[in-house]
């Protein structure tokens, strides 16, 4: 991490989840509410020491997955295990687990020493222990000389940072953040996303956390898990799930995307050739897929993979006439909106690498748009 | 002090001649306290000499003490029952007979005094008959009465709070490994104890101001401050009863003050939580 | 249903078992329970004994025979004395929250729009005369308007009148204190309906091309409907049941179902007479109250 954030580490420097078997299993989680499925068959496996991001639209049953961790929700079937134990009918205080709820939902009538101290309290612990964790904790995470100061009399970055504290303080096997940056505004939330990044990294707590903001998941997640209508559909690295969605819905979510849709001509071992009415030449990718001929499919193409200029390129597949109908100028790069012959409208990002480049090309330009057989993606659902 | 633009003139008109209409007759009643004659419409001069009077008068003495002790009573008691029906209203999920429950609960909110008072001495006459108990009619059963419907009234101001209190705060401590006893002792009550302590004080006046169901209720040697006021008050003016009036309103007056001091620092701190 | 599921199902009402049982029994006990008691005698008859009506059931030759007498519903039918006291009750009752509506309304209406510390002290100074009592605040008003009260006082010295307007001891008298002292029932959940109006739908209103009337009938009023019954059922259901407002300011020209059922019951000692009247005024009621409950159980509930 950065030498620029202000927090020292102390822990290891790098997040090395290991690679040994889940560390927290969850096998056929499902729940419903009044027999609505909010939760859909989910398996997951989260690893030891790794941050892990549940990432969906509101409604995609990602907060009722994470109430379910916490205990707040047991599940209607299925098994959550903690290194191989059940943890089904463990209510919430009974579990190794805390949670980071999106409001903070600080004690508004404690100071933030007891705030922080309320968890070790419930837990029994002699005045001097918790007396020097507190201490310790507030060290950690530079509130010290806030100690006495009550919630209402803090920032909101502060507020958050006690929020953490209060749960980092217990220990807890599992860390759940609901929404961590929900209640931030958009300035902030970039410096403590690398903030509490930076926290959790050197305390080495694995980490489960709930967002609809992909930025956020890709900022601070090792892996990050897709969900839509209570199912998971990918999980994988931030750079897997971007460059390689397995379906239509992970595409378009993470990103922007066009999409064409066509049925395969031929699939050999080291390219696949498609065919579709939104392309007048063949759609090639440079890689097998397994698939059968007439069987079909999705191309993906990400705005930036895609190169537009107003000659024709040299290669005879990947690459469409066609008008540019809208230019958006974004500073570092313009984004180009080119109708096709087809009549499919594709996105473009262009870097504006030297001053005025925005303007070689304008409105009503007849151009070509092309892209390299290793840039598309082929989707099967 | 500013009015908001948005005020129209005419709720401004409403808003004076509507306070104008509720508290002239209690000026009114309290400079005639004061009055030294014994003709209640006629200015006399100044004189306190009614309050005096009042003091001396023992039963209206005993009338006051015994419904100080039945108010204290009846609002502790509600406030405790109260806060339950509000955490059943609040907090615990449907089950069946739920609704049957906020029923009873906001029934006895518009339930004329003279049903509620009617229907519990006939339970109280039934219940001495079959079960000889209670034997007595009295402080016991008028408090009972005050319970039942002071209780309502609790009811309603606690699960309005409860309703707003972040739901968040009582699963982040249970989350942090307290009990929902816990939970409920060292985070939901510290919390909402101003609206706690301001329906205390609406069921103590509930009580106090209570003259049908005490009637109904009570015994022959019980007697309530208002029963007392109500059999003077039948008869005709007494400027006695001025003097007990005005006692009533500016008492009332300094409760009222400081329950308005107590939720607007409530509500000032939670606006600085927002 | 899964195994797992129904032992959820079972506990959780389990942990809250303490917390539903004692005001559940509370209220069972003394609030629905004696209702019963109340149509039970409704069905006896009179009788000079100890308590005063016949037994609802009793050993006649070791047979159980059961005692029911419609005879109580069939005298309020014949007798003229109790149509009239329920329909003018109905009648004063409505006239008064009509009245409480239009003049409570408006003020609701500019506490709701203050702002600040200004809108905690009107609303205090809503609800302060309501904490006072309620029998002093009725006695005021006979002060005031007596033939030799305040208020003619005033008027003759001014020579506006001759002899004093008789106000005390008619219907007047009797709006006057029913407005007096319900005013703030209906003030305070019409306030609290109205405070949650987001202004910025006025603004599109008027955006829209709305005037000041336009908006009100089509924008306050219809989204501000659910505080306005609330309020009006508020006054509307003890006012028709009220006592000692009819009986101190009315006199005996005013007649009212709670000034006969306490006559019933004090005065003639015939219980079952005042049971059946208190009956037929809880079925009479029981629309409203309906109306009512569902308005206020949706607010204290929590909605999620």
């Amino acid at each position: 991490m950065t030498e620029t954030t202000a927090i020292t580490l102390k822990g290891p420097t790098s997040r090395a989840p290991s690679e040994a078997a889940g560390y927290i299993e969850l096998v056929g989680v499902s729940k419903s509410f009044d027999g609505i499925l909010a939760v859909n068959n989910v398996d997951l496996t989260i690893r030891k020491g790794e941050l892990f991001a549940l990432l969906g639209a509101s409604g995609c049953g990602k907060s009722t997955l994470l109430r379910m961790l916490s205990g707040f929700e047991q599940p209607t079937t299925g098994d959550i295990l903690l290194e191989g134990r059940s943890l089904t009918g463990l209510p919430a205080n009974q579990r190794p687990f805390n949670m980071m709820f999106q409001s903070y939902a600080l004690f508004p009538h404690m100071t933030v020493a007891q705030n922080l101290a309320f968890g070790l309290k419930q837990e029994g612990k002699g005045k001097r222990e918790v007396e020097t964790r507190v201490a310790e904790m507030l060290e950690r995470v530079q509130m010290t000389a806030y100690y006495k100061r009550k919630p209402h009399q803090l920032s909101g970055g502060q507020q958050q940072r006690i929020a953490l504290a209060r749960c980092l303080i217990k220990r807890p096997k599992l860390l759940l953040l609901d929404e961590p940056m929900g209640a931030l505004d958009k300035k902030l939330r970039t410096r403590m996303q690398l903030e509490v990044a930076n926290i959790l990294e050197s305390v080495g707590v694995t980490c489960v956390m709930v967002t609809h903001d992909q930025e956020e998941a890709m900022t601070m997640a090792n892996r990050i898990a897709i969900m839509d209508g209570g199912r998971i559909l990918q999980v994988g690295t931030p750079d897997e799930i971007y460059e390689q969605p397995n379906c239509r819905y992970t595409a378009e979510f993470i990103g922007s995307v066009n999409v064409f849709d066509g049925v395969i001509v031929d699939d050999e071992v080291n390219y696949v050739n498609i065919a579709s009415p939104q392309a007048r030449n063949t759609l090639h990718i440079g890689h097998g897929i397994s698939g059968f001929a007439g069987q079909p499919v999705s191309v993906a193409v990400r705005p930036e993979k895609i190169q537009i200029s107003l000659e024709r390129p040299a290669q005879p597949f990947n690459c469409e006439a066609g008008e540019v109908d809208d230019i958006a100028y974004l500073g570092s790069h313009s984004v180009y909106h080119v109708k096709l012959e087809s009549g499919m409208d594709v996105s473009v990002t262009a870097m504006n690498d030297e001053r005025w480049a925005g303007e070689r090309l304008t409105w009503h330009d007849k151009v070509w748009v092309y892209w390299d057989e290793h840039s598309a993606v082929v989707l099967t659902s | 002090m500013s009015a908001a633009p948005g005020i129209p003139r005419f709720s401004k008109i409403c808003l004076l001649i509507g306070f104008f209409f509720l508290y002239a007759p209690m000026v009114v009643l309290i400079v005639y306290s004061f009055n030294d004659s014994d003709r209640v419409n006629i200015w006399g001069g100044f004189s306190n000499r009614w309050y005096g009077e009042l003091f001396r008068d023992e039963a209206m003495m005993s009338a006051l003490w015994m419904s100080l002790r039945l108010a204290f009573a009846s609002a502790t008691a509600s406030v405790v029952l109260g806060m339950l029906a509000a955490l059943v209203l609040t907090r615990v999920r449907n089950f069946r007979s739920k609704t049957l429950f906020g029923g009873m609960v906001t029934a006895p909110l518009v339930m004329p005094d003279v049903i509620i008072g009617l229907s519990l001495l006939l339970l109280f006459v039934g219940m001495a008959n079959t079960f000889g108990w209670p034997a007595q009619r009295g402080f016991l059963t008028i408090w009972i009465a005050h319970v039942t419907f002071c209780m309502a009234f609790v009811t309603v101001v606690l699960s309005s709070r409860l309703r707003e209190l972040d739901k968040s705060l009582e699963e982040a401590a249970m989350d942090l490994g307290a009990s929902r006893l816990g939970t409920f002792f060292y985070i939901t009550l510290p919390i909402i104890a101003p609206a706690l302590a301001s329906g205390w004080l609406l069921a103590f006046t509930l009580s106090l101001d209570d003259l049908v169901i005490a009637s109904f209720v009570a015994g022959p040697s019980s007697t309530t401050l208002p029963m007392v006021v109500f059999s003077s008050v039948r008869l005709g003016l007494s400027p006695q009863i001025n003097a007990l009036a005005a006692l009533l309103i500016l008492a009332v007056s300094a409760a009222a003050m400081l329950a308005y001091l107590l939720t607007l620092r409530d509500e000032r701190r939670r606006h600085e939580q927002a | 249903m899964s195994p797992a599921r129904r032992k959820i199902a079972w506990r959780l009402p389990g942990q809250y078992l303490l917390v539903v049982i004692p005001p559940y029994i509370w209220l069972l006990l003394f609030f629905v329970i004696p209702f019963a008691i109340v149509f039970k005698i409704s069905l006896a008859e009179s009788a000079i004994a100890q308590p005063p009506y016949t037994a609802f059931y009793e050993y006649v030759e070791d047979v159980l025979t059961f005692r029911v007498s419609f005879a109580n519903y069939l005298f309020l039918l014949t007798d003229s004395l109790y149509f009239d006291a329920y329909v003018s009750s109905l009648r004063i009752a409505a006239i008064s929250t009509l009245i409480c509506l239009v003049v409570g309304y408006p003020i609701a209406y500019g506490i709701a729009r203050t702002q600040g510390p200004l809108q905690s002290l009107l609303l205090m100074l809503v609800i302060l005369p309501s904490w006072t009592s309620f029998l002093v605040r009725i006695y005021a008003w006979m002060g005031l308007l007596r033939n030799n009260g305040i208020i003619n006082s005033v008027l003759m010295s001014l020579g506006v009148v001759d002899e004093p307007i008789r106000m005390m001891n008619t219907e007047f008298a009797v709006y006057i204190g029913i407005v007096y002292t319900y005013l703030p029932f209906l003030i305070l959940p019409l306030y609290a309906n109205l405070v949650k109006l987001d202004n910025r739908l006025l603004e599109a209103a008027t955006d829209l091309g709305a005037g000041p009337v336009s908006r009100f009938l089509r924008i306050t009023l219809p989204l501000s409907m659910g505080g306005v019954i609330a309020g009006c059922m508020l006054v509307f259901i003890p006012v028709v049941g009220e006592f000692v407002i009819p009986e101190l300011l009315g006199g005996s020209e005013t007649l009212m179902i709670g000034k006969v059922l306490w006559g019933e019951f004090f005065n003639n000692r015939d219980w079952p007479v005042a049971s059946a009247v208190a009956t037929v005024m809880l079925v009479l009621l029981l629309i409203p109250i309906t109306l009512f409950h569902r308005y206020q159980f949706r607010e204290m509930e929590a909605n999620d």
